[in-house]
């Protein structure tokens, strides 16, 4: 609920403490080429930077891994090969924990 | 070259005059990925940029530092360090787990990237590179500032490396920490007494406190003192072949551009808390299980089972032994393993540290048994493997396993 309210109040940064949450939520993302944008808990946020592409496998199952800024929030985002579905993995504000 | 032990004395490269600087240019670079884990989560997170962050084993206030980030240098936090004794200097520090994919992809990289300054690029660790530059390559500064030019426009701006240039690899690594991060600098016959002069004996790498005693106890105490001692004084220093690799490496004759055969593979894990046997005992079929994988997908047995323990208090025991036949499935190491703790030991201590190895290494001969059906055994670890190859580690996994999806994740080791 914190992060909702957290996330829902997105440009004014009222806490003091910084926050870290791993999820694993589906989502939307617009994607030509790299990550445009990312539609999560009805809010779209635009993708302004990209800091790194990794992938991995589980299995034979191919994960490509997009660590992304949108203004002053991170969000970690995976997609899964097999299926072409995105899941949100991490949000954070890079502020101390 | 391939050699059989350590004990081996690799060919000296180069023509060794003793008691003089190899006269040689310098052909040898050493690359250095500054801070590496720290800095490839600063790459991934831009929002971590500038901050002191460490990247840790785990969270959790007892979790090991692996590596803290440039920033958090500054205020004295270093690698080894609890997460709480980190917080302790910096109330500011940022904590995230090691994600070892990332890793390995910057390493590979990293790589591909060197491939194209030499055909001879040694990996020496997951942040460390080896390389032998073409004789053509004389302008060293420009190519160093080049290879840190298309680091940062091809693989992450925020990455930094270090490098060193010299006659050997011992030489060009010590030349890549001279000046961190960022640094550049190069070790050769017409700087190297003004290098030697200026850094203490534990800054060449292999020289630690032990070894340092070992130079004090025939009176070496400086890099120069350790340069101009006769191969004699080495020999009786150390006591080993060592005496010998020093006196060629500090005289910048390379003696380490060798590949010594695989001897053991095993698998260690520090217990989140102490625990009594029939708590780790699932953990340990772990260890084995990830260990025993590894050696089948060498292509290779056992025949050799070592088991170590270190306790709450500090002790530790740790024992081995040498198997009637060749092992190469999890129910037989791990069998041998626990025969080996409740044979040798009397269990009552609680155990922080389980480490398993397995040794005396053969490469599948297929030689029959007439107690054990081989071919069937292998059938079933071979299905057991392609199933976990398909749906992922640990998709199927012994009962002796159970519990232990929190233990043992994937990690990469320190060194080689």
């Amino acid at each position: 609920m914190s992060l909702y309210v957290l996330l829902t109040s997105y440009n004014i940064r009222l806490y003091s403490k910084g926050m870290i949450q791993k999820i694993s939520e589906p989502v939307e993302v617009t994607f030509a080429q790299i990550p445009l944008s990312l539609t999560w808990a009805h809010r779209t946020y635009p993708i302004l930077k990209l800091g790194l592409h990794h992938s991995y496998r589980n299995g034979l199952t191919h994960h490509h891994v997009f660590s992304v800024v949108s203004r002053d929030l991170f969000f970690r985002i995976n997609l899964n090969t097999d299926t072409l579905h995105w899941t949100l993995e991490e949000v954070s504000d890079g502020l101390p924990d | 070259m391939v050699y059989q032990t350590d004990l081996d004395i690799p060919d000296v490269k180069g023509v060794h005059t003793p008691g003089m600087f190899n006269p040689s240019p310098p052909q040898v670079m050493h690359l250095d990925l500054n801070s590496c884990f720290a800095s490839v989560e600063q790459q991934a997170n831009p929002l971590l940029r500038d901050c002191p962050l460490a990247v840790v084993h785990s969270d959790a206030p007892y979790g090991c530092i692996l590596a803290p980030s440039i920033e958090a240098k500054l205020w004295g936090i270093k690698t080894g360090m609890t997460l709480a004794q980190g917080k302790q200097l910096c109330p500011w520090l940022i904590a995230r787990v090691a994600d070892p994919p990332k890793y390995r992809q910057i390493h590979a990289q990293l790589a591909n990237l060197l491939q194209d300054y030499s055909p001879h690029v040694i990996p020496k660790s997951i942040d460390e590179f080896a390389l032998a530059l073409p004789p053509a390559r004389s302008d060293l500064a420009g190519l160093s500032h080049e290879i840190k030019s298309r680091i940062k426009s091809e693989i992450g701006a925020w990455l930094r490396v270090s490098i060193g240039v010299s006659t050997n690899q011992i030489l060009a690594k010590l030349a890549s920490g001279l000046h961190k991060p960022d640094g550049f600098d190069v070790i050769d016959s017409s700087n190297f007494l003004q290098i030697y002069s200026s850094i203490p004996l534990t800054d060449f790498c292999g020289i630690n406190v032990h070894n340092e005693a070992r130079l004090h106890r025939v009176g070496i105490f400086t890099p120069i003192q350790f340069y101009r001692a006769s191969l004699l004084t080495l020999k009786s220093a150390f006591k080993s072949v060592l005496g010998h690799s020093w006196y060629t490496r500090l005289q910048g004759y390379e003696i380490d551009d060798v590949q010594f055969r695989r001897q053991s593979f095993g698998q260690s894990y520090v217990l989140p808390q102490p625990m009594e046997f029939i708590q780790w005992r699932p953990i340990l079929a772990k260890l084995v299980s990830k260990a025993a994988r590894r050696l089948r997908g060498a292509g290779f047995s056992a025949s050799g089972v070592h088991l170590a323990l270190r306790f709450n208090d500090g002790s530790s025991w740790h024992a081995g032994h040498n198997t009637p036949n060749l092992l190469f499935d999890d129910v037989s190491l791990f069998r041998s393993a626990l025969n080996l703790y409740l044979q040798s030991y009397e269990p009552c201590k609680k155990v922080k540290k389980v480490a398993f190895t397995c040794y005396g290494l053969d490469q599948d001969s297929g030689q029959l048994n007439c107690l054990v059906d081989l071919a069937k055994q292998k059938s079933l670890v071979s299905a057991l493997d392609t199933l976990n190859d398909k749906w992922g580690n640990y998709s199927v996994t012994y009962g002796s396993m159970l519990g232990t999806e929190d233990h043992v994740k994937d990690a990469i080791a320190f060194g080689r």
